[in-house]
């Protein structure tokens, strides 16, 4: 297998799984404010917030996609000829965003669902439930920074 | 800054009560708390009953009312109007009620007559009055419908009996049908039209043809329409006087306030008790003083175990920051305003955050023109005032970034003028997609300077208490902890000196005193080895402020792949090319600022929450709500005379 291949290949997993953790999450809290809706509407504003945060995750696998294809040439229409050795590298580097992203995002959304209960109950609390679901996130985000460092490493490596 | 509360006892006569309540009311100073456990006993049947009625009445006349326009007119009522019971307000929605009511039996009429309609349909062209079926003397005469495929059927066998019949019309499915036979024959046929499945209609007999039977009903229907008509017009001109209803909304709300306000009664007088803001006494007793002289005033001290309601008086600035520590936890009478502080770094490092000067721009035009056209109130209208302001700390940090829209100053100055600045494509500080190892070590600076303000805020509240040596001993250990090992990564020989022997005296300090509360020496040793441990939770707290380099990051990123997507597309400078990039432009950059507001909101109010509250702030207090008027349509009374 040609090195680029297996860099897009990583590139791609950290934009898929990520991005599927985020669909999951992001459809599991939609389903529950559309429950909590249905009885209160005006509670839209406070549950889009707690919805949206478990999307974070997918928009972070993108951004090391992106930053791969950057390194690697894709995006500038001159691939790089990366070794077979380059190419695992970039793969390696992309799995910290895809598997946390994934697996963070589909646990933060069980938080955001209970978060969601809670703003339903008690529209006050809603800031602390943003809280709790944010905790979950430090690890998507603690996972995008070791990806990110990686990448450009390597980005910076590749350009010298 | 969180400012003291001072009890107000109050006795006036019974007689004075109204009117001392409604001029609480106005001038919003007592904050009335029941003194005793007995539930309030009133009457709030008329209020309730009259309120539903009001916004049921303005659902009904919504759709003739005019459209609100985008920059909503801001509604003022003057107080004298506001409380003058203006009986037309009552009467408007007896109007509209009466009105409605009528609509709704006209429309349920006329659904009956169109079914009733649709029921002589198929027997129109029948030229017989219905009384006059029944009077053959020796035949009968049957009607009703059958299915088509036996039609032909029925009436072969109607004919070979001796009867007669005529189809009236035809329906895909099945005929209506006359017909007449001899009276002996009448239960032999009827036997055999079973059979085929005839379904008989029996009419009442009116003596009327279904012709015109259709016709009057039409009649009937088109007079009701007039009539919906007319009522209609006169719901679209009580329209006009919503206003009143929006009053009385607000009036009725207003009074329920009052009626459910805490008060005391014996026979002859009444005694309030509540909380008054210590700047505001004077206020009070004025108030009291033009309704009555005839009042017993009586300003106390809290008691010590006492649930004091906490106000807060803030520049504009800090304010606008105080939603975000209220939903947290309203801080308690014993605590510092934590707001000052907060507000600063929420600011501070939303900008960081949000990174860019373009989006900043853009939040501050947008928030500006929100609040004009919106006219939120309370903590909605400080949200949008807060995110203005964070708005130009998003200018800021952009500035200090060298972006805009994701582009640098260079590249656009370039692309307007065609000239190259070298300067303007250098960041100030850094760039934050190119330094990142140094944005994550600006990220963690910040952080602990944070978190040292956080520190500095608890020594203070511990020496206001009179806590010296708590101040010292426990919050400046971890100051000189976070500043000293800060200052050996300084590259600069005499700071490392200065920070290893800051951070080894710190390091003494936590071990050596932090158990100073135990009694027994090993308690007091392992106390201190214990906080020593929990420096790894401060080493944590610090790390979780890389998230400012994470979000700024991908903010900065997504924003650069849709000026690369943009030029891509426009690159060919085609007329179709350069519209898609343009577009792309406006829709990348709007979405990005969308999620990046998102995300900066929810984890800077995190930083907030966790890592710097966890340091001093307990919070757990309770509103401070004075006896006001509930003002949910009204944005504005004026002319209160206080």
């Amino acid at each position: 297998m040609s090195g680029l291949l297996i860099a897009i290949i990583g590139a791609g997993a950290a934009a898929i799984l990520a991005g599927i953790g985020s669909a999951i999450g992001v459809q599991m809290g939609g389903k529950a404010a559309a429950g909590v809706l249905s009885e209160k509407p005006e509670l839209f504003g406070k549950v889009l917030i707690l919805q949206a945060l478990p999307g974070t995750q997918g928009i972070y696998g993108f951004i090391v996609a992106v930053l791969v294809f950057i390194g690697i040439g894709v995006l500038g229409g001159t691939p790089e000829n990366l070794t077979t050795d380059q190419g695992w590298q970039y793969f390696g580097a992309c799995m910290p965003i895809a598997i946390v992203g994934l697996i963070s995002a589909v646990l933060q959304a069980r938080t955001a669902v209970s978060a969601i209960h809670m703003t339903a109950k008690q529209p006050d609390s809603s800031a602390r439930g943003i809280t709790m679901v944010a905790l979950v996130e430090t690890y998507a985000i603690l996972a995008l920074l070791v990806s990110i460092l990686m990448v450009l490493g390597l980005n910076q490596g590749l350009s010298a | 800054m969180i400012i003291p509360m001072k009890k107000a006892q109050i006795v006036v006569l019974k007689e004075d009560k109204d009117k001392l309540l409604e001029s609480l009311q106005k001038s919003e100073v007592l904050m009335l708390v029941s003194s005793s456990e007995k539930e309030l006993n009133v009457d709030l049947s008329f209020e309730h009953e009259t309120l539903k009625r009001t916004e049921e009445s303005l659902q009904v006349i919504k759709e003739f009312r005019e459209k609100p326009k985008f920059v909503r007119e801001e509604f003022v009522v003057d107080y004298d109007n506001f409380v003058s019971d203006n009986p037309r307000r009552l009467e408007l929605l007896d109007l509209i009620e009466a009105n409605n009511a009528r609509i709704g039996e006209l429309n349920l009429e006329n659904e009956n007559l169109n079914s009733e309609i649709s029921f002589y349909q198929p027997w129109e062209t029948l030229n017989v009055k219905l009384n006059e079926l029944d009077l053959p003397k020796y035949a009968v005469v049957h009607t009703g419908f059958v299915l088509n495929h036996n039609l032909d059927n029925l009436c072969e066998h109607i004919t070979s009996m001796g009867g007669d019949y005529r189809a009236l019309s035809t329906s895909a499915r099945e005929s209506a049908l006359i017909f007449a036979c001899f009276v002996d024959d009448d239960k032999e046929l009827m036997d055999y039209v079973k059979t085929v499945g005839f379904v008989e209609v029996n009419f009442d007999r009116l003596e009327a043809s279904p012709a015109e039977i259709i016709e009057s009903k039409k009649a009937k229907i088109n007079e009701n329409l007039k009539e919906i008509e007319k009522l209609t017009s006169e719901l679209k001109a009580y329209s006009l006087e919503a206003d009143e209803l929006l009053v009385l909304s607000d009036k009725l709300a207003s009074d329920v306030e009052l009626k459910t306000a805490p008060v005391e009664e014996t026979y002859s007088a009444v005694y309030l008790l509540g909380w008054v803001r210590s700047d505001q006494v004077e206020k009070l007793e004025k108030t009291i003083k033009k309704t009555t002289s005839d009042y017993d005033l009586e300003i106390l001290d809290p008691a010590e175990d006492e649930v004091v309601p906490t106000a807060t008086k803030n520049n504009k600035f800090v304010s606008a920051f105080e939603p975000i520590t209220n939903m947290f936890s309203i801080p308690s009478i014993n605590d510092v305003d934590p707001n000052p502080v907060m507000g600063f770094w929420y600011w501070m490092i939303f900008g960081m955050m949000m990174g860019d000067a373009g989006y900043g721009i853009m939040m501050v035009f947008l928030m500006r023109f929100l609040i004009k056209a919106m006219k939120p109130k309370g903590s909605t209208y400080k949200m949008y005032k807060m995110l203005f302001y964070g708005g130009f700390a998003t200018i800021l940090w952009g500035i200090l970034f060298n972006s805009y829209f994701g582009y640098t100053l260079g590249e656009i100055v370039e692309f307007v003028s065609g000239m190259k600045i070298e300067v303007l494509f250098k960041p100030i500080v850094l760039n934050p997609t190119v330094d990142i190892v140094q944005y994550l070590v600006l990220s963690m600076v910040i952080g602990g300077l944070h978190l040292i303000s956080g520190y500095l805020v608890k020594a203070y509240a511990d020496m206001k208490d009179g806590r010296f040596v708590d101040a010292i001993l426990d919050n400046f250990a971890w100051i000189f902890l976070l500043s000293g090992l800060g200052l050996i990564f300084v590259p600069s020989e005499i700071l490392n000196k200065v920070g290893m022997a800051l951070a080894i005296t710190a390091v003494a300090m936590i071990v050596l005193t932090h158990g100073r509360k135990s009694k027994n020496i090993f308690a007091k040793l392992g106390g201190g080895l214990y906080s020593l441990y929990n420096s790894v939770n401060v080493f944590s707290d610090i790390l979780s402020y890389s998230r400012i380099l994470a979000l700024s990051l991908s903010s900065a990123i997504i924003g650069m792949v849709m000026n690369i997507l943009a030029e891509m597309v426009g690159g060919g400078k085609t007329v179709i090319g350069i519209f898609f990039a343009i577009i792309i432009y406006i829709i990348g950059h709007i979405f990005n600022l969308v999620m990046g507001l998102l995300s900066a909101y929810v984890h800077d109010s995190r930083l907030q929450y966790i890592e710097f509250f966890g340091k001093f702030y307990e919070g757990g207090g309770v509103e401070f709500k004075p006896l006001s008027m509930s003002l949910k349509h009204i944005d504005k009374i004026e002319k209160v005379e206080i």
